[in-house]
């Protein structure tokens, strides 16, 4: 195919994403650097690189964009771990009970998030199962805190994504040859060596794959910590979106929001750009 | 022959069908048009449709159902639209604030929408159609100061649909059994709360008041600061609530968090307070009197004849129950396309007296007369006290939700105690001064 063919044969979608995608993003750019709220949204008045030099400085910047990173650090090998091991059990099992036990480890994937999240905490608050639990153990009310509520997001995060790494690494199983596994039993490998020399080496383009979805998803995840935190400020929850959503829609400067948007997006970037490079490479390699 | 058979069995049937559907259309044609006749308005020339956009609870849902059987007029369309409070006014903001046409023709508001929408200019003035259809719906009916906190720069924005305020909750068969009387003061409260804390065993918590979110804990400063002697912001919108009174508040506020409620209690939201009252985790609440009706439903309460109602306490020995005046109004947004004058009237026959009688049993109406109705429930007298003698509605100005939004910000810290109460008072004006600088509310 030639450079005007595909070109004209890709105009459509990439329109599209101009549409989409990239004319939004200039506008936050544009929006960045001007003061504006929701009373002067018609006539931005222009503030130069004041937006980002508050927002940089702004100490609860700091803090969501820690504890952003912390989001990603704990909960995405959490995910992989336990997505990659019941992919390989569920991979064992040969009955109908596969396709039940998929669609019961696809479930908190399909729950809407908000929902997922309101059923989880509620377990936690007055009268809920877990709070009943944790009485009976602990002979004491279960209480909403920094710690017990950071660490609540944490687990209700590694529940709700780890269905996408299972379903992932579970398709890839289904691409491996049996022949490969057969050989290595001949050869005498156990079943651990069977893992790490044939079948994690088969799934680490999926693995990649996996790895960068679940670190976007995860440092952009907010409607799970809206539901958990309502915005109180003493759990100390805040993420990047969370502060984001703060500043425009609470405090109403959405230019220091969008200014918030495009350091986010560029810290993204900052993740995805040496795979991108990398996969630009192997296709070149390839071509 | 079996053929024709057949086909004559279905002709019969298919028959019988569209006489019977041709029966129910006259049925419900008769009833759709006796229905339009219940309402005073003029059927639109072409169809015309009417969209509200609000949040739920019982007496809005109420409403939106009374909007709705405006579709029975000829050509009129009435959509209604209950979000939770949060994404409904963000909804609104975003539909406003760019100036264009407004998809909605009938937005819902609080206090604090009132003040922010009404002096960001995004809503049409009402005077005009309320001097020519005020008698035919008894607006006078409608008390003045619920009409002032619709009023901006004094022009009427909103209609009044319905009012909020806060009242004690509480269970009479435990009070009995510890000797306790009714509190009305924070200070008794304090009291209460330790004796039942003490030797009640049946209960987690004995006492709680909203203080779970940011939010929470700036609606129940309002109501000690005010009690004090404070307010947030001054005639010229400058900071007044880093004061002697809102150190008091705060501290005050800090001690029945202490003292009263605890961790677990300060952790209650409004549904945990809710919930824990109807399954006796909790002896008493000061809560909103919206939930009232909650209390008295044996489907949702174990204790609907335990279950008793009072005044918000006082957080003085004499100054006014610890109480705010809350409203929520229909408004018409400026850019609306739609006849103005059809939408009012729409809004006046979904709250006119009729109505407002049965919205009784759902939460406190406007209107005076319906407050007095044989479907008002056993809270109404405690919820009306607590509005006469509470600390009012919060001052019209643009600057109200700035100031809002820093005091949610900060005061829960207090409650931790990562700040004392002069530090987050200090660090809520820095900000407030901040924005209403920004925003050019003060120089």
């Amino acid at each position: 195919m030639n450079r005007k063919t595909f070109y004209r044969f890709t105009a459509p979608s990439n329109l599209l994403m101009l549409t989409l995608m990239v004319f939004p993003i200039v506008v936050a750019v544009f929006m960045s650097f001007h003061f504006v709220t929701f009373r002067n949204i018609g006539s931005p008045e222009f503030n130069g690189v004041q937006n980002y030099i508050y927002i940089l400085s702004d100490p609860k910047f700091w803090q969501a964009f820690r504890f952003s990173i912390l989001i990603v650090i704990v909960t995405v090998p959490f995910q992989l771990v336990i997505g990659f091991i019941v992919a390989l059990l569920l991979d064992q099992v040969q009955t109908r009970l596969r396709g039940i036990l998929l669609a019961g480890f696809l479930l908190p994937f399909i729950v809407v998030p908000v929902v997922g999240t309101m059923m989880y905490k509620q377990l936690f608050q007055v009268g809920g199962l877990y709070a009943w639990f944790f009485e009976l153990i602990f002979n004491q009310s279960f209480v909403f805190n920094s710690t017990s509520v950071r660490t609540l997001i944490l687990f209700q995060l590694i529940w709700y994504a780890t269905p996408y790494p299972l379903v992932v690494f579970f398709a890839g199983l289904q691409t491996l040859p049996e022949t490969h596994l057969e050989a290595a039993e001949v050869d005498g490998a156990s079943k651990f060596q069977q893992v790490f020399y044939v079948i994690l080496p088969h799934l680490r383009p999926l693995l990649l794959m996996a790895t960068m979805i679940l670190i976007m998803d995860m440092y952009r995840m907010f409607d799970t910590i809206l539901v958990m935190t309502e915005q109180n400020p003493i759990y100390h929850a805040e993420n990047l979106m969370m502060y984001n959503f703060r500043i425009g829609m609470q405090v109403q400067r959405l230019g220091r929001a969008n200014a918030t948007a495009v350091i986010t997006i560029l810290c993204v970037l900052v993740v995805l750009i040496p795979w991108l490079r990398k996969t630009y490479l192997q296709v070149m390699e390839k071509e | 022959m079996k053929k024709t058979i057949l086909l004559v069995l279905i002709l019969a049937v298919l028959f019988g069908m569209s006489a019977f559907a041709g029966g129910q259309q006259e049925a419900g044609g008769e009833a759709a048009a006796e229905a339009a006749a219940e309402f005073d308005i003029e059927a639109p020339e072409k169809v015309t449709s009417i969209d509200m956009i609000g949040w739920a609870f019982p007496i809005t849902e109420y409403y939106a159902d009374e909007l709705k059987k405006m579709n029975a007029v000829e050509n009129l369309e009435v959509n209604t639209q209950l979000l939770d409070s949060a994404s409904a006014q963000e909804q609104v903001r975003l539909a406003l604030s760019g100036g264009k046409e407004s998809p909605y023709a009938i937005v819902h508001a609080s206090n604090s929408q009132m003040n922010e929408w009404g002096f960001n200019g995004w809503l049409m003035t009402l005077d005009d159609l309320i001097e020519k259809y005020g008698d035919e719906y008894d607006l006078d009916d409608i008390p003045e100061n619920m009409w002032d906190a619709a009023t901006i720069n004094g022009k009427v924005m909103g209609i009044p649909i319905t009012s909020n305020t806060f009242q004690l909750i509480y269970r009479e068969d435990l009070f009995e059994k510890h000797g306790i009387e009714v509190p009305e003061t924070y200070e008794e409260v304090i009291s209460a709360a330790q004796k039942l804390d003490e030797n009640e065993s049946s209960i987690d918590v004995a006492f709680t008041m909203n203080l779970h979110a940011g939010w929470a804990w700036e609606i129940e400063f309002l109501h000690f600061i005010r009690a004090f002697g404070g307010n947030y912001i001054n005639d010229d919108n400058t900071c007044a609530f880093n004061s002697e009174a809102g150190v008091k508040a705060l501290n005050m506020l800090k001690d029945i968090s202490d003292r009263a409620m605890g961790q677990v209690g300060m952790s209650y939201s409004i549904d945990d307070s809710e919930i824990g009252l109807q399954t006796g985790r909790l002896a008493f609440a000061n809560i909103w009197a919206s939930r009232a009706s909650g209390m008295l439903d044996p489907d949702k309460s174990n204790y609907p004849d335990e279950l008793k109602f009072a005044p918000s306490p006082r957080p003085t020995k004499n100054g006014p129950r610890g109480a705010s005046t809350y409203n929520d109004f229909y408004c018409i947004p400026k850019t609306s396309q739609v006849d103005k004058e059809l939408i009012f009237k729409v809004i006046m026959e979904a709250v006119d007296l009729e109505s407002q009688e049965r919205a009784a049993g759902y939460g406190i109406p406007t209107r005076k007369k319906a407050v007095e109705s044989e479907y008002a429930d056993v809270y109404m007298p405690a919820a009306m006290e607590s509005l006469a003698e509470g600390v009012g509605a919060y001052k019209v100005s643009p600057a109200n939700p700035i100031a809002r939004t820093a005091l949610g910000e900060y005061l829960p810290l207090v409650g931790t105690g990562e700040l004392s109460a002069k530090e987050a008072l200090k660090k809520a004006e820095e900000k407030f001064n901040e924005e209403a600088k920004a925003q050019g509310f003060i120089d």
